[in-house]
C-alpha cells in the first residue's frame, strides 16, 4: 500500500547477528519481514542501515525467498519468487534474480533479473545477456471485455 | 559413709567430662577458629564506594569499575560487587558501559556474574547509543565478551528486538541473538 514505506519494519527470525560497526544485521531462520502489506521471506536476511541508522537495504535469499504486497486497495497482491531478492527501501525498488518470477494479476512473468517498482507497480523483466541464456517469458491473461 | 564417698568422686567426674562431650560435639576452640578460616562466607575486608581501575601491560586503561559496596569473601575466591558500574575502553567511540543489581566478580577479574537489571550501553561511533538490558550476564572483561542464556531485549533508537539468549563481542560491537528472534525497526 502507498503507505508501506512509512510504517515500522517488523522482523521475525530464529537467529540474529548484529554488528553496530558495519550497521548490517543478518537474520537467519524462518525469517520474515513485513512492512505494512509488504511480506518478505527468505532463509538468510540481511538488514542494512545508513548513517540516520534508518534501514536502507534488505537482501532476503532462500530456496526461494518470497515477496507480496499489495500496491493499492482495489489493487490484487502481486508476489514474487527467487533464490535472491534486493529491496532498496528508499527507492521502493526490488530486484528478483535467480529463478525468478512475478505474479500480478493473473500474469506472470520470468526471467534472468525482474526489478519491481513497488511505488508505480511496474514490473520489468530482464534476460540473460549470454547466449542462450534464459529469456524474458511472460504469460498475459485475456482480461474481461466490458 | 560409702554414699559420700561415691558423691565425692561423681561430681568432679560430672564437671570434668561436660567440656569433653562439649568439644567431642563442636570441636575444641582451636578448631572451631580453624574451621572459621575456611568458611565460604567469612569476609576477610570490604570496600565502600570503591573506584577500581585496571591496567594493561602497556600501560592503558583496560576497565574501570565503581561500586558503593564491595565485599571480599576468601574462601570462594570472589568479591561480591552492589551495584557494580563497569566501563569498558574500546577501540572506537566511548567506553561500553555494563551496571547491574549485582555481581559476583572472580578474584582474579577473570569474569563476573552479573545479575538483577543487567543493563549494556553502547554508544557506537556510527550512532545511535544501543542498549542492552537482560536478568543475568556472564562478563568475562578481559575478553571483551559476555552471554546470557536469559531474554534479551536490545533498543536502539525507536527500534528495539527482543531474542532468548545471546552472545556480544563489546570490541567488534557484534551482538549474537541465539533464539527467538523479534525485531521492530522504525524510522529514526
Amino acid at each position: 500500500l502507498p503507505d508501506d514505506k512509512n510504517q515500522p519494519i517488523r522482523v521475525s527470525a530464529d537467529k540474529a547477528s548484529m554488528n553496530e560497526t558495519t550497521g548490517i544485521s543478518v537474520y537467519t531462520g524462518n525469517v520474515e519481514i513485513r512492512q505494512g502489506s509488504m511480506l518478505l521471506t527468505g532463509a538468510r536476511v540481511e538488514m542494512h542501515r545508513d548513517k540516520e541508522g534508518n534501514i536502507s537495504r534488505i537482501i532476503s535469499t532462500g530456496s526461494p525467498a518470497h515477496f507480496q504486497q499489495q500496491a493499492t486497495q482495489n489493487q490484487p497482491v502481486t508476489k514474487a519468487y527467487g533464490l535472491q531478492m534486493d529491496y532498496r527501501v528508499n527507492a521502493q525498488l526490488i530486484t528478483i534474480t535467480e529463478q525468478a518470477r512475478v505474479e500480478q494479476a493473473g500474469d506472470n512473468f520470468t526471467g534472468e533479473r525482474i526489478v519491481y517498482n513497488m511505488e508505480k507497480s511496474i514490473v520489468d523483466a530482464f534476460g540473460s545477456e549470454r547466449s542462450g541464456g534464459q529469456r524474458v517469458e511472460m504469460i498475459i491473461q485475456p482480461k474481461a471485455s466490458n | 559413709m560409702v554414699r559420700g564417698l561415691k558423691l565425692r568422686w561423681l561430681l568432679p567426674l560430672f564437671f570434668v567430662s561436660l567440656p569433653l562431650i562439649y568439644w567431642g560435639l563442636f570441636g575444641t576452640p582451636g578448631q572451631t577458629r580453624l574451621s572459621d578460616a575456611n568458611d565460604p562466607e567469612r569476609i576477610d575486608f570490604f570496600m565502600v564506594n570503591a573506584q577500581m581501575q585496571q591496567f594493561n601491560t602497556m600501560g592503558e586503561l583496560a576497565r574501570e569499575l565503581d561500586s558503593p559496596l564491595v565485599v571480599h569473601k576468601p574462601g570462594q575466591d570472589v568479591l561480591h560487587l552492589t551495584e557494580p558500574l563497569l566501563r569498558l575502553p574500546q577501540p572506537e567511540g566511548e567506553p561500553t558501559r555494563v551496571r547491574a543489581d549485582h555481581g559476583i566478580m572472580q578474584d582474579d577479574e577473570s569474569e563476573i556474574e552479573l545479575a538483577g537489571h543487567v543493563e549494556v550501553i553502547d554508544n557506537s561511533p556510527t550512532g545511535l547509543e544501543t542498549r542492552l538490558t537482560t536478568s543475568v550476564l556472564r562478563l568475562l572483561p578481559p575478553e571483551n565478551y559476555a552471554e546470557t542464556d536469559a531474554p534479551v531485549t536490545v533498543t536502539r533508537g525507536q527500534s528495539r528486538t527482543d531474542a532468548i539468549g545471546m552472545q556480544a563481542w563489546l570490541d567488534q560491537r557484534r551482538v549474537d541473538l541465539l533464539s527467538e528472534v523479534r525485531g521492530s525497526y522504525v524510522k529514526n
